[in-house]
């Protein structure tokens, strides 16, 4: 027969499953360092393409000044401002990462808790019916 | 203003019944308007300028997460680019790989703002977007907006310059100069993306204040805002902005902002209630705001046919349509004349009831 709590229960779960638990659910499988320390990895390539990428096109525009004058310029002292620059781009995104995975972690943990709150009492639910149903067939085993 | 609040209440209604077709259609049309902004500015595209091929695209829009609207958008425009050269589609390319991985990245929910901007500039209201962007989203809307502006002016830029572009005299390397000149040296695209980035944090920033009224204060501000942005980089700039259209077209951007504080708000600060109270951790200051709701009156127009032996029906066959021009039945005031006047009804002392029980009890 149809258990009408468990119903209720399963369809909450399912509608979380398929709302924000999307988003959710994923995170909170995580550790937080194991989710922060990969959002971080991630960033550090992006970061670094995306710095390459935008050096490329300073060069690329500034090309013809570059090819006149390269003899002139000190380039230790240029290869020095990239890798300074770099440096800062990386520090500055990686804090920015960090906040926002940290932020969305905790959001993800704080609204999971619902939904692992209603699978124990569904999961007790189901301990409960395999109790009865050992108990059920021991009797009739005894007769 | 009640039936303003009545309709509001219908639509609540309305999407709350039919969500599940309204939400895809509403991306049917948000995807439409967007792709003919984009063909509008760079349809140089025979095949994506297409109608047929964009409803199609527009359609798949609608059963896909919202958010894939604007990457669909990045293809386009980039397709449009290819047809232009391959110099316009490798800036395309790397415009829009650095602003994902530099901005867009962090305001994933927020992006689909940026899908608004063309419609918003071909109309000429471009500081709705900021606006609606701080109310409703958070302070992050801010880095699409600016990538949107970024955008925008790419797309005009290739469509002043698409002449030289497509010219088989001009060498690659001067179209990319050609390009990224007409990007960095343009003031006016610099000075709209400070004045939409500074309105969508300041409007959200006031939205989320503890104020009375923060959603009209922060229409107002955001209005106000973009206009002295824009009138200061007309007098400190090489930028040409018109006064008297930036301030009517922000005053009807200011319009919508209220229209839209009215359906995804609608407080009524008049009834606002303070309450403090402690437990054992904290002091609780808290603010009430009730919502202002109304009960939508439901009106059945019925259709009453007087001559029920008449097959034909409608207003064709004679028929009569109920309707507020033309109702069913006139008032009229009747006065019968030499009629009698009806009986007094008997008073309740009147009665004699032992009689009426011994009659009941015979028949039994």
């Amino acid at each position: 027969m149809l258990n009408l709590e468990k119903v209720k229960l399963m369809t909450k779960l399912s509608m979380y499953e398929n709302t924000e638990g999307k988003t959710h659910l994923p995170v909170s499988k995580y550790y937080r360092s194991d989710y922060i320390g990969l959002a971080l990895i991630k960033n550090f390539f992006l970061t670094t393409i995306g710095y390459v990428l935008l050096v490329a096109a300073g060069f690329a525009y500034y090309g013809e000044y570059l090819l006149d004058n390269i003899h002139k310029m000190n380039l230790v002292t240029l290869g020095g401002a990239l890798a300074v620059g770099y440096v800062v781009l990386l520090i500055v995104y990686s804090i920015l990462t960090y906040i926002q995975y940290t932020l969305r972690y905790l959001k993800a943990k704080k609204s999971v808790k619902g939904y692992y709150v209603i699978l124990s009492r569904l999961a007790q639910m189901y301990e409960r019916e395999e109790r009865r149903a050992e108990n059920r067939s021991g009797r009739r085993g005894q007769k | 203003m009640t039936a303003l609040l009545e309709f509001k209440q219908r639509l609540k209604e309305l999407y709350g019944q039919y969500e599940l077709y309204i939400l895809p259609v509403l991306k049917f049309i948000l995807a439409i308007v967007y792709f003919f902004g984009i063909n509008q500015l760079i349809g140089f595209s025979d095949k994506l300028k297409s109608p047929f091929v964009l409803l199609v695209i527009a359609l798949v829009c609608a059963i896909l997460p919202a958010n894939i609207i604007v990457w669909v958008g990045f293809a386009l425009i980039i397709g449009n680019c290819y047809s232009l050269g391959m110099e316009a589609a490798g800036f395309a390319v790397l415009l829009i790989f650095l602003m994902a991985i530099l901005f867009l990245r962090f305001s994933s929910r927020s992006n689909l703002i940026m899908a608004f901007t063309p419609a918003a500039f071909l109309l000429k209201i471009p500081a709705a977007v900021p606006m609606g962007g701080g109310l409703v989203g958070s302070f992050l809307t801010s880095l699409p907006a600016g990538c949107s502006v970024i955008l925008y002016y790419f797309m005009r830029l290739l469509k002043e310059q698409a002449a030289m572009l497509q010219s088989a005299d001009t060498e690659m390397l001067q179209k990319v100069n050609l390009i990224a000149d007409g990007m960095i040296k343009n003031q006016e695209m610099w000075l709209t993306v400070l004045a939409f980035v500074v309105v969508a944090v300041l409007v959200n920033l006031i939205r989320t204040r503890d104020l009375d009224y923060a959603w009209r204060i922060g229409v107002v501000v955001g209005c106000v805002t973009y206009i002295l942005i824009m009138l200061a980089g007309g007098l400190f700039l090489n930028v040409d902005v018109h006064l008297v259209n930036t301030i009517i077209f922000t005053a009807v951007a200011a319009v919508l902002g209220l229209l839209l504080e009215f359906f995804a708000f609608g407080g009524d600060y008049t009834r606002t209630e303070h309450m403090e109270y402690e437990d054992d951790e904290y002091y609780y200051y808290v603010k009430a705001v009730p919502k202002v709701s109304i009960a939508a009156s439901k009106r059945k127009v019925k259709k009453i046919n007087g001559d029920s032996g008449n097959p034909a029906r409608g207003l064709e066959g004679g028929g009569t349509v109920v309707g507020f021009m033309n109702p069913a039945f006139e008032e009229k005031t009747v006065q019968v004349k030499n009629a009698e006047p009806p009986a007094p009804k008997k008073s309740i002392n009147d009665v004699d009831f032992e009689k009426k029980l011994e009659d009941s009890l015979k028949d039994l």
